[in-house]
């Protein structure tokens, strides 16, 4: 799903059927975050960390905590920070598949 | 328009994300050439240094620069990030400082992270201040395979680039001249990142692809395996018990050598106001008591705990810089959890095992208020360092002679001290600071080499400022608790005058026997002098409170004077029950210790220290709040007078009760 294509808030529907918990995905899974249904200040500082609507994620492990490699963009495997979330944090976090990107190991800055 | 003249001061605002080598380039550049203080109104400290820049070609002289707190965006809702903004506004400034915007920004880019890091450049380069970006940990990018083109990145933020590697100092010159030219000539970023948050994303995003090139090494599977191993439920539970076992034992024997240098030190200067008194002839009289049993031993004291204190900050420091910690905190929040604490309360409660005042400063790192307020109040139920020599003397009445039970009971009182906490800490979160438990969400920094440099500068740092702040105040207590102590002066005791004229009559057939017999009349006398005392006065007045804990005036003169600092009490029951002797070496203090264990109540027949009194003694030591550094410090830190006392109460009446329960059961 196109990233300008996401709803903004959470009062609006599930983005697509194919839109689903961060923590059902499996380690070494690659997702585009669609929706940060996180409640209070932890939303803005989620943002601020790289975590937010049309971030990259490569699934690093499951669980508690979950933890994701915030990739630089879609098609590249360039993680540029590593976030850990509580699982209460991952269920609200809706996350589509992507796929593995091609030429493990390699990637450029740009586009 | 040059804004310095020669001998000038060019003030700059370090900028940057968390995990960036702010810190270490801050220390870089300025040595220990830096203090640390409070933005005015809150308990933010941030550390403020100078470096010079004459060698840089510069007008001015010196570079004085302020370490901001690491913030992911400027316009958080968050203490730090409103600190950070007001000082680019100039409206505010650490104490002492001038109000006023800063010449020019240092802002500090992680290498290994700049696509994220673009995001908050972007949020400063809006302020519009001359401004130079440092693109720290080049060589990580380097490993990593990134090629970073500088001069790309300058042209996209419209702005100075240096490369740097904070840890090794590369680039640090180049850095310097830059920014001396960019801050002299007042030039500004030409950049204007838009305002909005997509926007400024966007902007970040065409910035990072236009600069950064090359082939990445993707594979970051040692990092994913040791994730897994270091935040498993199991595994990662048995590596942190090993890693603070380490760093426990680590702690306390490294720490011996130089304590035992201390207290050499501090005796040695007691035996020196003992010389200097017997040069001049003087007796000794009212100075000579205050400095060296108010001044020299108030000090020593204090002094005494600096070693573990850096040692603790300087091991934490290595953690951090691993990037362990961030690990840890996960690891420790399934165990803080059903308490009603976060992950992140477990420094400052590690920490508070070697001194609550550094555990109380730790809570800074606790995002949410309740769960930090909750862990500044039981944070001093752990076993801090100035409670062993009392567990050692207690323990040691209680099984002299079987070291392996007297150790088995050492380790119930840390036990004990910790479960009194995670109980405190559930029934404050379920009452007075009910609300919801926050989930943790942390960035979790690269696994990196440490910096020896950043950890020693950080123990030098904390030691400073327990001094500064811990000292002070013990000393003052330990001046009123010594003038409570001596006044009002006794005469000699009647049956001192006994002991004395029963040696002289002895003196020439059995001198022997005469010398024991005055030496015993000064011990009666120092006894007799401090039950007169206002202190003495003040432990018979609140013996009938803590007789039930089954103390007797003695014992509650000891619990008095060790309202202040808890390690007072040993010295204390030295003079009142033993008679004023000083434990110098081992011999003596178990010496000092038959004596207290063979010292009687005023009935002549019963033990002072029975065994119920000591295991009522051991556990009200566990668990009350006999430290008053540690309710100033509450208080300043939670934000109000009124918090260090229901700190207080709480401690005593739960040390009380639970004193009472371990005496009436010991008694049955």
């Amino acid at each position: 799903m196109p990233v300008e294509e996401v709803p903004q808030t959470a009062n609006l529907p599930l983005p697509s059927q194919a839109a689903r918990p961060l923590s059902t995905f499996r380690a070494g899974q690659y997702g585009l975050v669609v929706a940060c249904r996180v409640e209070g200040s932890d939303a803005p500082i989620l943002r601020a960390m790289g975590l937010t609507e049309g971030s990259i994620v490569r699934v690093c492990r499951v669980g508690e905590p979950t933890i994701v490699a915030l990739l630089c963009h879609r098609g590249c495997h360039c993680a540029s920070s590593r976030v850990g979330l509580a699982r209460a944090i991952a269920d609200r976090v809706l996350v589509t598949e992507e796929p593995v990107p091609e030429g493990e190991g390699e990637g450029t800055g740009q586009r | 328009m040059s804004v310095a003249t020669t001998g000038a001061v060019l003030r700059v605002a370090l900028l940057g994300n968390p995990n960036t080598g702010k810190t270490t380039l801050f220390n870089r550049l300025t040595g220990l050439r830096h203090k640390t203080s409070n933005f005015p109104g809150t308990t933010l400290e941030a550390r403020e240094g100078r470096f010079d820049v004459t060698a840089a070609g510069a007008a001015a002289e010196v570079v004085e620069a302020v370490d901001l707190p690491g913030i992911y965006s400027l316009d958080l809702q968050q203490l730090e990030a409103e600190v950070c903004r007001d000082v680019l506004a100039g409206q505010t400034a650490l104490k002492g400082a001038r109000l006023a915007e800063p010449d020019g920004v240092l802002l500090v880019l992680d290498a290994t992270n700049l696509s994220r890091n673009l995001a908050l450049a972007g949020e400063a380069l809006r302020r519009r201040l001359p401004t130079v970006v440092v693109v720290n940990m080049v060589d990580l990018a380097r490993k990593q395979g990134l090629q970073i083109d500088h001069d790309r990145l300058s042209q996209a933020l419209g702005c100075p680039v240096v490369p740097v590697c904070a840890r090794s100092g590369e680039g640090v010159d180049e850095l310097k001249q830059q920014l001396v030219r960019t801050v002299e000539s007042r030039v500004v970023p030409t950049a204007t990142p838009p305002g909005d948050a997509g926007g400024l994303r966007a902007w970040a995003d065409a910035a990072f692809a236009s600069s950064v090139r090359g082939r990445f090494s993707a594979s970051e599977g040692w990092t994913d395996r040791a994730d897994r191993v270091l935040t498993h439920p199991l595994l990662g539970t048995v590596a942190f018990a090993v890693i603070m076992a380490l760093v426990f034992a680590g702690i306390f024997w490294l720490a011996q050598f130089p304590m035992g240098w201390i207290e050499g030190l501090f005796n040695g200067l007691g035996s020196g106001i003992d010389w200097l008194w017997a040069r001049t002839g003087a007796t000794e009289g009212l100075m000579h008591d205050l400095l060296k049993n108010g001044v020299v031993a108030g000090v020593g004291g204090v002094v005494v705990f600096i070693p573990q204190i850096c040692l603790l900050f300087f091991l934490i420091s290595i953690l951090e810089d691993t990037g362990y910690l961030a690990r840890a905190a996960f690891v420790m929040d399934r165990v803080l959890r059903p308490f009603g604490l976060p992950g992140h309360a477990f420094v400052p409660l590690l920490s508070s095992h070697a001194c609550a005042l550094p555990g109380i400063m730790a809570t800074r790192c606790i995002p949410d208020p309740k769960e930090r307020l909750a862990t500044i109040l039981v944070a001093p139920f752990t076993t801090c360092s100035a409670r062993l020599p009392v567990y050692v003397l207690l323990t040691g009445l209680l099984f002299a002679g079987q070291p392996l039970l007297a150790g088995v009971a050492f380790v119930g009182c840390y036990v004990l001290g910790i479960v009194a906490a995670m109980l405190s800490a559930l029934l404050a979160r379920r009452t007075i600071l009910r609300g919801p438990a926050r989930p943790m969400a942390l960035e979790l920094p690269s696994y990196k080499r440490p910096s020896l440099r950043t950890a020693a500068i950080a123990a030098y740092d904390r030691g400073l400022i327990f001094l500064r702040k811990a000292g002070t105040a013990i000393l003052a207590v330990s001046i009123v608790l010594w003038w409570l102590g001596a006044f009002p002066k006794a005469g000699p005791s009647p049956e001192a005058v006994r002991l004395r004229e029963s040696a002289a009559a002895v003196a020439e057939t059995k001198p022997e026997r005469a010398d024991q017999m005055t030496l015993s009349a000064d011990r009666v006398d120092a006894r007799y002098a401090k039950s007169q005392s206002m202190l003495g006065r003040l432990g018979k007045a609140v013996e009938p409170v803590l007789r039930p804990l089954g103390y007797d005036w003695q014992l509650s003169v000891g619990v008095l004077a060790s309202f202040a600092a808890r390690e007072v009490f040993v010295g204390t029951m030295s003079i009142v029950v033993a008679g004023g002797e000083e434990g110098d070496d081992e011999t003596e203090n178990l010496r000092i210790r038959e004596a207290l264990a063979t010292a009687k109540r005023d009935d002549g027949v019963t033990p002072v220290f029975t065994p119920a009194a000591c295991w009522s003694l051991l556990v009200y030591y566990v668990l009350a709040m006999q430290c008053i550094p540690t309710l100033v410090v509450t208080a300043r830190e939670a934000g109000g007078v009124k918090w260090a006392m229901l700190q207080l109460a709480w401690m005593s009446a739960v040390a009380y009760a639970a004193a009472w329960l371990a005496y009436s059961v010991a008694s049955a």
